[in-house]
């Protein structure tokens, strides 16, 4: 194998992939913001004991979960727009297809954390004359939300390794950015291994976090008995 | 909402789909084979004696699952030309990346269904003097395979939907197929509809047996 390495194209031309990893992170950030608040939402429906309640949020949840990632982003940006007669540029599509997928993911989260919180500190909360959601905001969350943190952490990184599909449709985030880079330089082997070094540091970083924040939950839970 | 659907051009290029759910069925299958068995040696490793192994493996499985898949799709696709002199097939390229991603995935599975078993198990066949894969085979893994199964089908439908990403390197699946009819008569709401209901419902379908077989397994218990 006689191939020559060369990042140095890759080096000067840094600011592009800077670019693109702004890209990324002003995407992540925004379908997080839509994906937190419905992901309680849909958690609070889905454990509403009223089936006229429940029911629609376990289907948004399953169907949501269910469907391949790319071909949400694909179908927001090339149908969705026909369907509602409004144009939506990349950036509002990836934003809709990710941030809708990931508030059912993390709707199973805020549910698996509530429902982590024992039967008696619900009835607790009803006896001292609580009406549910003072009980979950005062009682269930606080504790829930110490359980639930390390869960929310991977489901972060795996919400910045689902927006590289969106450069699928061109929208400008790291690996979009990165093709044009390799096209403009012909280092493409280059190019996508330095893309692959910045996504290790940040989703390793956050896995890190994530243990870390599991071990001292622990640890403290220990500690208590 | 005045759209009228027109699924007309979609049932004139059908075969188009027919392709592209075999190409998703050929794809699927092969990377999932592939994935299981790179899987069961990443969940040996990981759980062997030798702190070197367990080394390799670990890094192994930081790499390929820190990484977005999209990232590793297109370093294979661009490092295959470098390392062998040929230009990548799309499939190949694809089934590589898939192979070795889910590989990382299903170690882990393994390797937690290994640990599942309690020590006493292993200090007892070894007592009577089973060796290593004698242990695994007759001891360990009839225990293990049950807490490994949901967690396997899990991640197996993960592999499937994964392998539309497939598409953006120009690989003929069905995602790729609803970009070519709704190129023919510039309807894509109904081509990219109809094969998204197309994709969930076989995976809808895949994860109601799925958890049939979750719910068999608990009962056998």
């Amino acid at each position: 194998m006689q191939y020559s390495w060369d990042f140095l194209p890759v080096w000067r031309h840094a600011d592009i992939l800077l670019d693109g990893v702004g890209g990324t992170l002003a995407l992540t950030a925004s379908a997080l913001a839509l994906a937190l608040p419905l992901g309680f939402v849909l958690a609070a429906m889905r454990m509403a004991p009223k089936r006229a309640i429940s029911a629609p949020a376990i289907i948004y949840i399953d169907l949501f979960r269910t469907a391949p990632a790319l071909v949400l982003v694909v179908w927001f940006y090339f149908a969705f727009p026909i369907l509602i007669g409004v144009n939506l540029d990349a950036y509002a599509a990836a934003l809709l297809a990710i941030g809708l997928q990931s508030a059912a993911y993390m709707a199973e989260v805020f549910r698996g954390g509530m429902q982590s919180i024992g039967k008696g500190q619900w009835d607790a909360g009803r006896a001292i004359g609580l009406t549910t959601p003072d009980t979950v905001r005062y009682v269930i969350l606080p504790q829930a939300v110490r359980r639930m943190a390390p869960v929310f952490l991977i489901r972060f990184a795996e919400l910045i390794k689902a927006t590289t599909l969106s450069g699928a449709i061109a929208y400008g985030e790291t690996v979009y950015r990165a093709s044009e880079l390799s096209s403009q330089t012909y280092r493409p082997f280059e190019v996508f291994t330095s893309v692959a070094a910045i996504f290790f540091v940040i989703i390793a970083g956050i896995g890190f976090g994530a243990r870390w924040l599991e071990r001292r939950f622990l640890q403290e839970n220990t500690a208590v008995q | 909402m005045t759209y009228h659907w027109n699924f007309t051009s979609i049932i004139r290029y059908r075969s188009l789909l027919y392709e592209g759910l075999g190409g998703t069925l050929q794809l699927g299958v092969a990377s999932l084979l592939s994935a299981l068995l790179i899987g069961i040696l990443v969940g040996l490793l990981r759980t062997s004696q030798p702190a070197g192994q367990r080394t390799i493996a670990s890094i192994y499985v930081g790499f390929f699952r820190n990484i977005p898949f999209l990232v590793q799709l297109f370093w294979f696709y661009y490092a295959i030309p470098v390392l062998t002199g040929v230009q990548a097939k799309p499939f190949v390229a694809a089934w590589i990346a898939l192979s070795l991603y889910g590989g990382a995935y299903f170690g882990e599975i393994y390797r937690a269904g290994i640990q599942s078993i309690e020590k006493g198990q292993w200090e007892a066949a070894r007592a009577i003097g089973l060796g290593y894969f004698e242990v695994m085979r007759s001891v360990v893994l009839p225990q293990a395979i049950r807490h490994m199964i949901p967690p396997l089908t899990t991640q197996a439908i993960e592999l499937i939907k994964l392998t539309t990403v497939a598409s953006t390197i120009a690989y003929f699946e069905l995602l790729y197929s609803a970009k070519l009819v709704s190129d023919q008569d510039l309807r894509p709401l109904e081509a990219y509809t109809s094969v998204a209901v197309i994709l969930i419902s076989i995976l809808l379908v895949l994860s109601f047996l799925a958890a049939r077989l979750e719910r068999r397994l608990q009962l056998a218990d």
